[in-house]
């Protein structure tokens, strides 16, 4: 009874009846969009994706050796251009029927079907040939050309091929996605107010906890109380304000959760004035970066080890394709801010700035759930350029909306929005700066064309070497960061927060849940 | 406890920012203020009262043991903000001679772990993912890589295959003589005691020659306080065999020469801790070292303080573990003395007739009790809490955890030395942030492919250690090698 109140009092959230003996209750930036992991377009998605399905291969978060749960054993084919698997037996989808080879067949060819709109697809389009079942335990699959590494090409949820009725033309807006059927450790159902994950016994999962419910995370602070009176247990993304105080409370644990994340300002080149490279550069140089990490994220400038790091382009830092040679802009520089937007034509009268007789104003949006690791960044942006002197009205956007008109680049109406890309190991940008087209750009915010731009971005994908892909991408990098398509910001760190009653609760980077089976809980 | 509101942001995160602005005499009592402890538990004893006596974050809340820590402003840099340039210069200021022996240490470690992860990427990205278009060159790279991690035969094929491979001995020969020394370095009896051997190859290429002089007489006492690095990188490039780009590299046996030259500025430092000294740095030896320390009879305050072991003796039981084949009877014999080993002998269980293994959940109950412990007598002895506690049994937890792991790998239990070195990290937050085991666990993740995990503690030491980034010259080609290699994925937010 304690507990509920807490959770509703913390949380605002019903308490659902949803936490049994041993569940555990945890807060996500957000509710996942979809189940289907065809349809991913958020972190959230796929956290919740790792835990209801298996991927063919995944990367162990100790020691990075390749794994499956579902292969017994492979060899090559064909010369190299084929992998023959054989798949463990007794394996069962939640809903009781048996996994077999023609559900790997089945998703290989999804994939491939080109009426399946996914751009998760369209990657494996490049790289998958087709499959062909061997009985009902061997897969053969085959690739467009010979790979040093094919196994690990092959990190793909598996579907089920019986819950679609064996169409391969798999659409994001089925029951499925809400209610998906996997052979992973839980089995999910997603509600209004949150997902519900409970244990499937399997030959090849054996979580020990019976049940998990993920609910939407808001209010950073409520979310930190609301683990220290235990009414959750886990949050997987703590605000940087109050790490420290999480770091310090015996019964709580911070909790490294390796994830590229970096966060921008994407600016609507095809719309007046910032379609002149000019007024975005002089819009570059009026944030002023160190304020808004320091009032949105709690970073003193200077501060070591700081968990925010400001970037001049597309990737992190730490990256081997950041362009170290290009400098970040820490602070604003108004003097330069003037003299460009001048250049640019625009004219400043009674402290406001206009272009063609009319006052600038600045429709600025920001994905809601990201108010949670930055509060309030959204007001911050708006308060300095309105102090630098242009109108703003200021948004606060949905996931679904994200998903439906920002991704899809129908958001016309505004000038800029605050957002962040997250990234694992592979961190290609080309779907966010390559001119929309087919199974290109498909992440272009606001459609940014430019033939200089396409031209490097396939400089990087026909690469022959290492080197040429990373040439490539410094060249994009030195290209975008004076274009300005997106005014880069920082790199956020994520850490989550764990209740020390959950236990070997190892998260594995990017995924977050691939070995859940071994986390247990002593509540 | 309350939590504080947002505006009160500063509040909340003062008692971790404050020890780490503090500087000076009043250094570690500079935090006054309001109490953050967590509500009272009962303490768990793991450690013997006169165990947890020896610990130095017990022995340090008595005001004339911490005076010698307070009389300078280096240690607070050093223990508090692990600031390794600025704790040189305060010591070198005050002519402190035990702290410079004590900074010139950790360096040498670290620098040796950063050799370990060039060492780990260059063997993983020009050998087991060697591709057609890597010029001959990188087979030197990686007879240099393959020397240290001690496996002279394979780096003497390396070596061979990089002349092989049409190297050009003009153009390239002091790579070819640095590679070719490293490579039979085991053959003609030189360990890493015998680097200068290493060190007068390395001072022909321009990138070591600024720092050892001409002189085959290293000047060890002219790199005391100082952190010397390199004038230029990468030290070797050339074109991919495809003309497609440039490839850059930095052999990981510079970095083992910036390693040896702080070993030997410690030892320079620190005349009369040359004993402690190389006991310490036992337990960071590279592969190829021999294990020649031999135990101390004492050890001093200033290699304890703010270090990862609790006690000095603690040196002595990890690093015996180093040396080890028996895991378990170290521990046994170490636990009466070591507050490290009496933590961790009850983890070593075994069932029926197996072979004892850690149990990592015992571990975290361990360093859990020895924070509650040293916590609980650390306000016995003070009288109260005081805001300077924290960083000490915060970082006496990590110990124990840091120790676990070393006690796994010494038990021959990879997998299990990984997940402990992770907990770890988990916990090394502020003071307990100590760049050495950080490199150390980048070093293994090199090892292991994992480029992204090893690739931001390393970043995070770039601009604190000088010519720290010759590691990142193969961590980053490993890195878009395997990515390039890996299955598709579209950004998402």
């Amino acid at each position: 009874m304690g507990r509920r109140r807490h959770l509703l009092i913390a949380g605002g959230l019903t308490a659902a009846a949803l936490s049994t003996g041993g569940s555990l209750t945890y807060y996500d930036e957000t509710l996942p969009t979809t189940l289907n992991p065809l349809y991913a377009s958020s972190m959230v998605d796929f956290r919740s994706q790792e835990l209801i399905f298996d991927r063919l291969w995944f990367n162990s978060s100790i020691n990075n050796e390749l794994e499956s749960r579902v292969v017994d054993s492979w060899e090559m084919a064909d010369g190299g251009r084929a992998i023959r698997l054989t798949l463990k037996s007794s394996i069962k989808w939640h809903d009781g029927k048996p996994f077999t080879s023609k559900d790997i067949c089945f998703t290989v060819q999804a994939m491939l079907d080109p009426g399946t709109p996914s751009p998760i697809a369209e990657g494996y389009r490049d790289i998958l040939a087709g499959c062909k079942t061997e009985g009902n335990s061997v897969a053969k699959v085959t690739f467009k050309k010979v790979f040093h590494n094919p196994r690990q090409r092959l990190g793909f949820a598996v579907l089920p091929r019986h819950a679609f009725r064996n169409n391969t033309r798999i659409s994001p807006d089925l029951e499925f996605s809400a209610r998906p059927i996997g052979t992973g450790a839980m089995k999910g159902s997603r509600g209004t107010r949150g997902v519900v994950f409970s244990a499937v016994e399997n030959p090849h999962h054996r979580a020990k906890i019976p049940q998990l419910q993920m609910q939407e995370g808001n209010d950073p602070l409520l979310q930190v109380r609301a683990i220290m009176n235990n009414a959750v247990q886990g949050i997987i993304a703590v605000s940087p304000p109050y790490r420290a105080e999480i770091s310090a409370r015996d019964e709580l644990a911070l909790k490294s959760y390796d994830l590229r994340s970096w966060w921008f300002i994407a600016l609507n080149t095809a719309k007046a004035p910032l379609n002149n490279a000019k007024v975005r550069q002089a819009l570059d140089y009026i944030l002023d970066r160190n304020e808004l990490r320091e009032k949105s994220i709690g970073v003193k400038p200077g501060e070591r080890n700081s968990p925010c790091e400001f970037i001049s382009g597309p990737f992190v830092q730490s990256s081997p394709y950041y362009n170290r040679q290009v400098p970040t802009k820490d602070r604003s520089d108004m003097a330069k801010a003037s003299a460009l937007l001048t250049e640019a034509g625009l004219k400043k009268t009674g402290g406001t700035w206009s272009s063609r007789g009319a006052a600038v104003n600045f429709r600025l949006g920001m994905l809601k759930s990201m108010n949670t690791e930055a509060p309030d960044l959204l007001e911050y942006v708006g308060n300095q350029f309105g102090a630098a002197g242009f109108g703003r009205q200021s948004f606060k956007i949905s996931t679904d909306e994200w998903n439906r008109e920002m991704l899809t680049g129908k958001a016309k109406n505004y000038d800029m929005l605050i957002g962040k890309w997250s990234f694992g190991q592979v961190e290609d940008v080309n779907d966010l700066f390559n001119t929309r087209k087919t199974g290109k750009g498909t992440r272009n915010i606001f459609n940014y064309s430019r033939a200089d731009v396409d031209k490097l971005l396939d400089n990087y994908d026909r690469a022959k070497t290492d080197t040429a892909a990373k040439d490539a991408y410094h060249k994009l990098h030195a290209y975008l960061a004076d274009d300005l398509p997106y005014l880069f910001l920082w790199k956020l760190d994520t850490k989550s927060a764990w209740r020390t009653e959950v236990k070997s609760n190892t998260i594995s980077p990017y995924f977050y849940f691939t070995e859940f089976d071994s986390w247990k809980y002593d509540g | 406890m309350r939590l504080r509101p947002l505006g009160d942001q500063a509040l909340i995160r003062r008692l971790v920012i404050c020890a780490a602005v503090a500087s000076g005499p009043a250094a570690f009592v500079a935090c006054g203020g309001g109490s953050n402890e967590p509500e009272e538990k009962p303490i768990p004893t793991v450690l013997t009262p006169e165990l947890l006596a020896s610990t130095w974050a017990v022995r340090m809340v008595d005001a004339a043991t911490r005076a010698p820590f307070e009389a300078n402003p280096g240690w607070a840099e050093l223990v508090i903000r692990r600031d390794y340039p600025a704790a040189l210069s305060a010591f070198s200021s005050g002519n402190v001679e035990k702290g410079l022996g004590r900074v010139h240490m950790e360096l040498a470690a670290a620098y040796r772990q950063a050799t370990l992860i060039n060492a780990a990427a260059t063997e993983n990205v020009f050998g087991r993912d060697r591709r057609d278009e890597d010029p001959a060159f990188t087979h030197c790279l990686r007879a240099v890589a393959e020397a240290i991690t001690a496996k002279p035969d394979v780096s003497q094929a390396s070596y061979e295959a990089c002349k092989g491979e049409g190297f050009r001995a003009v153009e390239d020969g002091d790579l070819a003589a640095e590679a070719k020394a490293w490579a039979w370095s085991e053959a003609t009896g030189e360990d890493l005691s015998g680097i200068n051997g290493h060190l007068a190859a390395l001072k022909a290429s321009s990138g070591t020659a600024a720092f050892f002089g001409d002189s085959t007489d290293t000047p060890w006492n002219e790199i005391v306080g100082t952190m010397p690095g390199f004038d230029v990188l990468p030290h070797f490039s050339g074109p991919d065999r495809l003309n497609e780009g440039t490839v850059e590299g930095v052999h990981a046996g510079s970095l083992a020469a910036l390693a040896e030259a702080h070993r030997q500025a410690a030892l320079s430092a620190w005349p009369d801790g040359a004993a402690q000294i190389s006991a310490a740095l036992e337990i960071w030896r590279l592969p190829l070292e021999d294990s020649t320390f031999s135990i101390p009879d004492v050890w001093d305050d200033a290699l304890v303080f703010g270090s990862s072991v609790l006690a000095g003796p603690d040196y002595a039981y990890l690093a015996e573990l180093s040396r080890t084949d028996d895991a378990k009877l170290t521990t046994e014999n170490a636990r009466t003395n070591s507050p490290l080993a009496a933590a961790l002998a009850p983890c070593l269980k075994s069932e029926a007739e197996s072979s004892p293994t850690v149990d990592v959940e015992c571990v975290v109950d361990a360093a859990a009790g020895v924070h509650a412990q040293v916590r609980a007598e650390m306000v016995a002895r003070a009288g109260e809490p005081e805001d300077y506690h924290r960083a000490f049994y915060d970082l006496a937890r990590v110990s124990v955890l840091r120790a676990a792991a070393d006690l796994a790998a010494a038990n021959g239990e990879e997998l299990t030395m990984g997940r402990l070195r992770i907990l770890a990290l988990e916990r090394s937050t502020g003071p307990a942030a100590d760049p050495v085991p950080l490199l150390q666990l980048a070093a293994w993740d090199a090892g292991n492919r994992n480029v992204v995990r090893a690739q931001e503690p390393l970043h995070g030491q770039v601009g604190h250690l000088p010519g720290v980034e010759a590691a990142r010259y193969p961590l980053d080609s490993l890195h878009v090698r395997l990515s390039r290699e890996s299955g598709p994925a579209v950004p998402v937010h």
